[in-house]
């Protein structure tokens, strides 16, 4: 019923707007085949991607866009949008019918909000009829996690091809560490050591045991993390910790205000600022040479790392922190893919698929890891032992994507991260509320989250 | 200066125009015009309010249920206690150092006068957006100018509480504490200087011939001064979102902020209608209850 209600609002927004093509160009047609030879051909000629401005996607985004042009003859004319304004951008778009766009780079928890609203083409009958996407290289979980949905026939169906899944992993200082004679810590009370270590010590003038990103942004995916490592698997039918395979939410508070109690406790031993620190700040802190330790998406600090390191030869990578001595870590995991605009023409949607099988091959997934270090979602890439030799931090981001947790998969996944559950978490985290607050607030924000959607709670 | 243009010139097919038709042709522009950028999105937003929608779907009526929702909503009460502190804080400010600065300048420094008054005009033509960035940047936690300055490694009050709040309401002074200057100012040079000198005279100190001789003169420029911050600071917006963003957490998320991220950032159109709507009425009894008192003490409007 709401499917179609919002079908009939896009609807009435693009048959307007296309009568007015059609007539456009069935003029423009008459007018060509009265004048000169037929142009007809299945495939246009320029079509627009929709990027975001993340420096690995979008060197690989250009570099593929060049080799587009020469190797199909497709021009590509590429929109970078920052991380924060894409999912708002192309939605307002679509809402607007001006969604001129015909290729969209989609982080994993948008698939579902745009694939159930049918503004995403389904790819199932492409990737049927076309081996040349190689569908068995993807490692499953990022072909099924990043890009499948439940379709409007609450059947599943490919939506976007993968072309990047990893999960975060921590960054060290080698040398730091040799000199310190201290081993890298794998959970947290060996972290809160390491950092009390550094701490003032005049043998380490000015540097910081870690730096880690409080901001609103991305700082909750921390408190994910340690939760995550506590949570009782097996005791619940659940991939999250969050909600159970029924999408009745199981979060348990008092695992949550730990997790949160834990990364408050270790503010004071961080730079000053930090609880607004995000990708960028954490990365130039750490670049900077000032702290021992950072916990970033590899493929933004791989990029630095492959393009020009301050810190060449100094940098080791490790898993995440377990929340306990010999506890599982369980990082934070992400993907993204690229996806065709449903409401394109299909002459413009043919290209764009054939942008997408050159863009996400194997051959583009290796060029764009040894060119900008853009974490891969092929097997043939993860584990080729010449990339793992060349780029040391190939195989800990193996091991993450093996071993990670994703945030869950509903409907309103766009929400989870930026709505009341992620604020109200980050609020526990800068201590501006207390554990207990902040974690029976995330609960009410998840129940609330989960009914809008429409997963009604028993 | 032009002759006056008579009637009798106006081109022969206007002349001819009945009363009414003149009315209309003179009132409508302006009211089609009332009708399209205010009244419209209004009612639309008050319908859109009545709705649960989501991502651009009209899903169903659900009545008065969002605005109960924001009433029951924690985070509802938290937004409009952050708008508080800043309107008072800001406003309060302004008013003081405003009304400091103008009193000094009238009284002490006449002749640095034009100086001053230029001087101080610059940050009103900056815009929010521009006040918010340049504040970040001096204070960023990494490459700000404060820290080279100081020499304060780690000073980041733009990320800890209640430093954070404090900041956003800091720009929000540097802008419009001129106003207030510039309005104060403009006031005081219009109070007769016999008035005060017949005070000194009768033995006033300073501050008495400021108290009870230049306040209650100068009135109704305070008085519309605030007014108008007041419904200005209400809706802080620009400076947050290029200063804080909200953070740390929620501490500098105003109400203002708040719908926004409910509207444009998650797309609840319904719960961010019923949100401005709240606002609306909130705003339009302040502002009556002040024009009300204005109008009976002051005769203004």
């Amino acid at each position: 019923m709401e499917q179609d209600i919002f079908e009939r609002i896009l609807a009435s927004t693009l048959n307007r707007r296309q009568a007015l093509k059609t007539a456009a160009g069935a003029a423009a047609g008459i007018a060509l085949a009265a004048c000169g030879p037929s142009q007809t051909s299945g495939k246009a000629k320029s079509i627009k991607l929709l990027a975001s401005d993340l420096p690995p996607f979008l060197q690989a985004n250009k570099y593929w866009a060049n080799q587009a042009k020469s190797r199909l003859g497709i021009d590509i004319s590429i929109e970078p949008q920052p991380y924060g304004n894409l999912f708002a951008k192309a939605t307002a778009a679509w809402i607007a019918g001006t969604a001129d766009f015909d290729l969209i780079i989609v982080a994993n928890q948008w698939t579902g909000e745009w694939a159930q609203a049918g503004l995403l083409e389904n790819l199932d009958s492409y990737v049927r009829s076309d081996s040349g996407i190689k569908k068995d290289d993807f490692i499953q979980r990022s072909w099924e996690s990043t890009g499948s949905w439940k379709g409007r026939d609450g059947q599943q169906h490919q939506f976007e091809i993968p072309f990047n899944s990893e999960g975060r992993i921590r960054f060290y200082r080698t040398d730091l560490f040799e000199k310190a004679k201290r081993t890298v810590p794998t959970s947290f009370p060996e972290y809160v050591d390491t950092l009390k270590f550094f701490k003032n010590n005049p043998d380490f003038p000015n540097v910081y045991g870690a730096v880690e990103m409080f901001g609103k942004e991305q700082g909750p995916a921390i408190v994910h993390e340690l939760y995550q490592s506590t949570f009782p698997f097996d005791s619940v039918k659940t991939s999250n910790g969050w909600w159970d395979d029924n999408f009745q939410v199981i979060m348990d508070e008092g695992l949550v205000a730990d997790a949160i109690r834990k990364i408050n406790s270790v503010l004071p031993y961080q730079p000053g600022g930090v609880q607004a620190y995000n990708l960028p700040e954490a990365i130039n802190f750490f670049e900077a040479g000032t702290a021992a330790m950072t916990e970033v998406w590899p493929s933004v600090y791989g990029a630095t790392l492959t393009s020009g390191t301050k810190l060449p030869g100094k940098v080791g990578a490790s898993p995440v922190l377990s929340a306990t001595v010999g506890g599982p870590s369980k990082p934070f995991l992400g993907g993204w893919g690229m996806a065709i605009n449903a409401k394109s023409p299909s002459d413009r949607k043919q290209a764009a698929w054939e942008f997408i099988k050159l863009s996400t091959s194997a051959e583009a997934e290796r060029h764009d890891w040894e060119s900008y270090a853009r974490g891969p979602s092929r097997k043939s890439v993860y584990n080729d032992p010449d990339l793992q030799k060349k780029s040391f931090w190939l195989k800990a981001m193996g091991e993450a994507a093996a071993n990670g947790v994703n945030a869950g998969r509903i409907k309103g996944m766009a929400d989870f991260y930026g709505g009341d559950f992620w604020v109200t978490c980050n609020q526990g985290m800068v201590g501006s509320i207390s554990p207990e607050k902040a974690a029976s607030g995330m609960k009410k924000a998840l129940v609330d989250l989960l009914t809008k959607n429409g997963y009604p709670q028993k | 200066v032009g002759e006056p243009v008579s009637v009798s010139r106006l081109p022969r097919n206007l002349s001819r125009l009945s009363k009414g038709a003149e009315h209309l042709l003179f009132v409508g522009p302006a009211v089609f015009l009332l009708l399209a950028i205010v009244i419209f999105p209004l009612v639309y937003t008050f319908v859109a309010s009545l709705y649960n929608w989501d991502l651009g779907q009209m899903l169903d009526f659900v009545g008065f249920g969002n605005y109960l929702n924001q009433f029951r909503d924690p985070n509802f009460w938290l937004a409009m206690f952050v708008t508080l502190q800043m309107t008072v804080l800001s406003v309060g400010l302004e008013f003081v150092i405003g009304l400091g600065l103008a009193i000094l300048v009238n009284r002490e420094l006449r002749a640095l006068q034009p100086v001053i008054r230029t001087a101080l005009l610059i940050p009103l033509f900056t815009a929010p957006v521009v006040v918010g960035s340049t504040f970040r940047m001096l204070l960023d936690p990494q490459f700000g100018v404060l820290q080279f300055v100081f020499n304060i490694r780690g000073f980041a009050p733009t990320a800890t509480d209640p430093f954070a709040l404090l900041t956003v309401v800091a720009g929000d002074v540097w802008q419009w504490t001129p106003f207030m200057f510039i309005i104060f100012l403009a006031a005081l040079q219009g109070v007769p200087r016999d008035t005060i000198e017949a005070a000194r005279v009768d033995g006033a100190s300073g501050w008495q011939q400021t108290r009870f001789v230049l306040l209650p003169q100068i009135a109704y420029a305070i008085v519309v001064a605030l007014l108008l911050r007041l419904m200005d600071a209400l809706k802080i917006f620009d400076v947050i979102v290029t200063l804080t963003r909200g953070g740390p957490g929620r501490s500098t998320e105003d109400a203002t902020f708040a719908i926004y991220r409910l509207g444009l950032e998650n797309f609840y159109t319904g719960d961010a209608a019923a949100f401005s709507w709240i606002l609306v009425v909130i705003l339009s009894v302040l502002v009556g209850i002040l024009f009300r008192q204005i109008h009976g003490r002051y005769k203004l409007v």
